[in-house]
């Protein structure tokens, strides 16, 4: 099975753009504290990546990362997540760039192989980004939708 | 072709980690401060990764990233060779391709194999990467320092100056004597012209830290000059803590004395043969030729007089940003400091040789400049710390020495009927912009050039500022330097300065306006004056003039202080001595602007 991501919700202040190193076609972008559709080039969802391990990062993970346009377009931060196909599609993420310190995502509801669901985004100028997955084929009333 | 990356220099606080989206037997780390190889699975080197665009990046990249002990990732760098542009290394952080830069290169071409060089500066909590052509991580010893920018207007000591320039405000001897003292440059720098490096001596103050000495001994001790060129380092950069090998101080009595002098008024010196740099980031920093420098010391040249320290000029020393000032961390100061020094005193030398070869060709200010980027390209060099190789470029550091020591040199060289020089004081918080508002006779043969390379003048004194010395921050005033001559065998020079006098502390608004006047006439006396109130014809100034060796005005400010506007000639008529000695109608003037 794969993971299926339809939308995020940027809860930071930065431009934060979504990258999958898998299809270039799936890439958006949210203004501060607007969320949006992941439909990718079909229009209904993103498949998550698979990975297992280091030797599989690169190109097998998603990217969501903030911009500060008000700083010459500085990388804030960038949370790199993917579905872990050895441990029963669990969702992971690492921060920089790099699969270390990898960690579950928090996850916003119980959401089984395949259900629709979407990642909300914040950040803590002290702790850093963090990210919540929530079950859903849309962001809920208060997520930035809209 | 493709590009090879030999090895990795981590000289960051944290373990680095090296991997190849393309490769994971690429994979390396290396601790903090230490140099591995990117051998990969053979063991020669790892091919980087080409990658022209974003759709290419996840795939086709190598990171870098850096781990602190409570296995957090503190940042990253993504760097691949583009090969739709002629292979150009190119970075990103925090593994996504945005805000695509050059990487910057160090030590010549990269093709033939590099390493790469990550630095952190933890103040900022901002890292920096950079490549190093060549195949083993010596390479990287080729540390890029420059000096920072000086203007043409000298610095001189608050602490060493205001009273003798208020002293010499008096007029006639006051002010006779003060040029005088000055004037002597002109011999100085006929002695380091005659000698050329047996002028300078390699010496080292009382503590053992490397200076650079020339002295020209008079007829008695107390006719003595000398260039005292020395170095600090910035605040946070030493570690006294950490002993380095120990050098004997000067025992000649007469050379101890001058090192002290130009110690002297100084704040506390942040320099000590014993210690090791920590490579801390110090505070502040500069752009020269596009790159930016964190300033690591301060060097500084002084003049004394017998044993009175009576000019000096502070120019930052700075490492490029790129590379970071951590790559210093253990190095030890003196080793850092001797190559610089010698350096800069072969600026200096082609300054002086510049200075009386070329000063009859050209405007005075076209001389200076041209004379100016001479010395610093003199300057650029190459030194060696403890099998650490470096480079210095330029900068304008001796900008400010070109203007000093022009000044008598040039006038010995006029050949007029007359002559005037004038040393402008701002000793205020102040900025003055000053223009030529009228002149009858003569011309301006020398003034504050506006820069390298540019035969345009000056036209605002900067107001006084604190900079740093050491560990402290010392207040500093601006001087300008001008001089005149007569243009004609049947008139002398006379003219009108008007001045401008804004705060750069409350957005330049106005504080007050002035004009000054001198009129040096072919026959009988000479008149001067100065105003907080110019005429609206500012030529009604000439009929204010007074037959005086000094004169002065006063302003009430809003903040209850006094603004005091003096003027002064040294004599009235008559011949005088050139710095040469050969006599002529030369007349010396201040100008003061200062508060109370």
């Amino acid at each position: 099975m794969t993971q299926h991501i339809y939308w995020f919700s940027n809860q930071t202040p930065y431009t934060v753009y979504f990258d999958n190193s898998q299809s270039a076609p799936d890439a958006t972008s949210a203004q501060p504290f607007q969320a949006v559709m992941t439909g990718g080039a079909n229009g209904d969802y993103c498949n998550v990546p698979d990975c297992s391990g280091q030797q599989y990062f690169y190109q097998y993970h998603m990217t969501l990362f903030g911009v500060d346009v008000e700083n010459d377009n500085t990388v804030v931060f960038a949370v790199m997540f993917w579905a872990n196909d050895y441990q029963s599609e669990v969702l992971q993420y690492s921060l920089n760039g790099a699969y270390f310190n990898v960690k579950d995502v928090t996850l916003g509801g119980t959401i089984n192989d395949g259900d629709p669901f979407g990642m909300v985004l914040s950040y803590d100028s002290d702790s850093g980004p963090d990210i919540t997955a929530v079950p859903g084929a849309a962001p809920p009333q208060g997520a930035g939708a809209g | 072709m493709t590009q090879h990356i030999y090895w990795l220099s981590n000289q960051t606080p944290f373990t680095l980690y090296f991997e190849n989206s393309q490769s994971s037997a690429d994979a390396t780390s290396a601790l903090p401060g230490v140099d591995v190889m990117t051998g990969g699975a053979d063991g020669n080197y790892c091919n980087v990764p080409d990658c022209s665009a974003q759709p290419y990046f996840y795939a086709n990249h190598m990171n870098a990233y850096a781990v602190d002990a409570d296995n957090n990732v503190i940042f990253s760098f993504s760097f691949w060779a583009n090969d739709a542009n002629n292979e150009t290394l190119q970075y990103s952080y925090d593994g996504v391709y945005f805000n695509v830069q050059n990487l910057p290169t160090y030590n010549g071409d990269v093709t033939a194999g590099f390493g790469i060089v990550i630095t952190y500066d933890s103040d900022a909590a901002v890292a920096a990467i950079a490549a190093y052509a060549g195949q083993t991580p010596e390479s990287k010893s080729a540390l890029p320092f420059a000096f920072g920018e000086q203007d043409f207007y000298p610095n001189i000591s608050s602490a060493v100056w205001e009273q003798q320039i208020m002293a010499a405000e008096a007029g006639g001897q006051a002010t006779a004597a003060f040029f005088t003292e000055q004037n002597q440059l002109y011999q100085f720098v006929q002695y380091v012209n005659g000698a050329g490096q047996a002028a300078w001596i390699s010496s080292t103050d009382a503590d053992g830290n490397p200076c650079m000495i020339a002295i020209l001994e008079g007829g008695t001790q107390e006719d003595t000059i000398s260039m005292v060129v020395t170095g600090d380092a910035v605040p946070g950069m030493f570690d006294t803590s950490q002993a380095a090998a120990v050098e004997t101080p000067p025992t000649d009595p007469r050379i101890q004395a001058i090192i002290a002098a130009a110690y002297q008024n100084r704040p506390s010196p942040n320099r000590h043969r014993y210690s090791r740099l920590t490579g801390d980031q110090g505070a502040g920093g500069f752009t020269w030729a596009g790159g930016n420098y964190n300033t690591v010391a301060s060097i500084t040249t002084t003049l004394v007089y017998n044993d009175t320290p009576a000019w000096y000029l502070t120019v930052p020393l700075g490492l490029a940003s790129t590379v970071g000032t951590y790559v210093l961390r253990g190095v030890i100061w003196s080793a850092l400091l001797g190559p610089i020094l010698r350096g800069l005193v072969v600026g200096l030398e082609y300054l002086f040789q510049g200075l009386v070869g070329l000063l009859p060709a050209g405007s005075a200010a076209q001389v200076l400049a041209a004379i100016t980027a001479r010395a610093c390209l003199a300057t650029t060099q190459n030194g060696a710390l403890a099998g650490v190789t470096f480079s210095i470029t330029g900068g304008l550091a001796v900008a400010g020495v070109v203007v000093l020591i022009a000044l008598p040199i040039i006038l010995g060289l006029v050949m007029h009927e007359s002559s005037q020089t004038l040393r402008f004081y701002n000793l205020t918080l102040y900025d003055i912009q000053w223009t030529l508002a009228n002149i009858v006779y003569g011309v301006l043969s020398s003034g504050p050039a506006s820069s390298v390379g540019s035969p345009f003048v000056l036209s605002v004194i900067p107001a006084g500022q604190y900079i740093t010395m050491g560990q402290t921050q010392t207040l500093v005033y601006r001087e300008a330097d001008f001089s005149w001559a007569s243009n004609s065998q049947i008139h002398g020079i006379q003219y009108i300065l008007a001045l401008t006098i804004t705060d750069p502390a409350n957005n330049g608004a106005l504080v007050a306006n002035a004009a000054i006047a001198f009129n040096i006439p072919w026959s009988g006396e000479n008149s001067l004056a100065a105003t907080f109130s110019p005429p609206s014809d500012i030529t009604d100034l000439y009929n204010s003039t007074q037959q005086g060796l000094s004169e002065a005005a006063t302003q009430a400010l809003a903040n209850g202080q006094t603004l005091t506007l003096t003027v002064t000639y040294d004599y009235l008529d008559g011949e005088h001595p050139l710095p040469s000695g050969q006599p002529a109608y030369t007349y010396n003037s201040l100008v003061v602007l200062s508060t109370a």
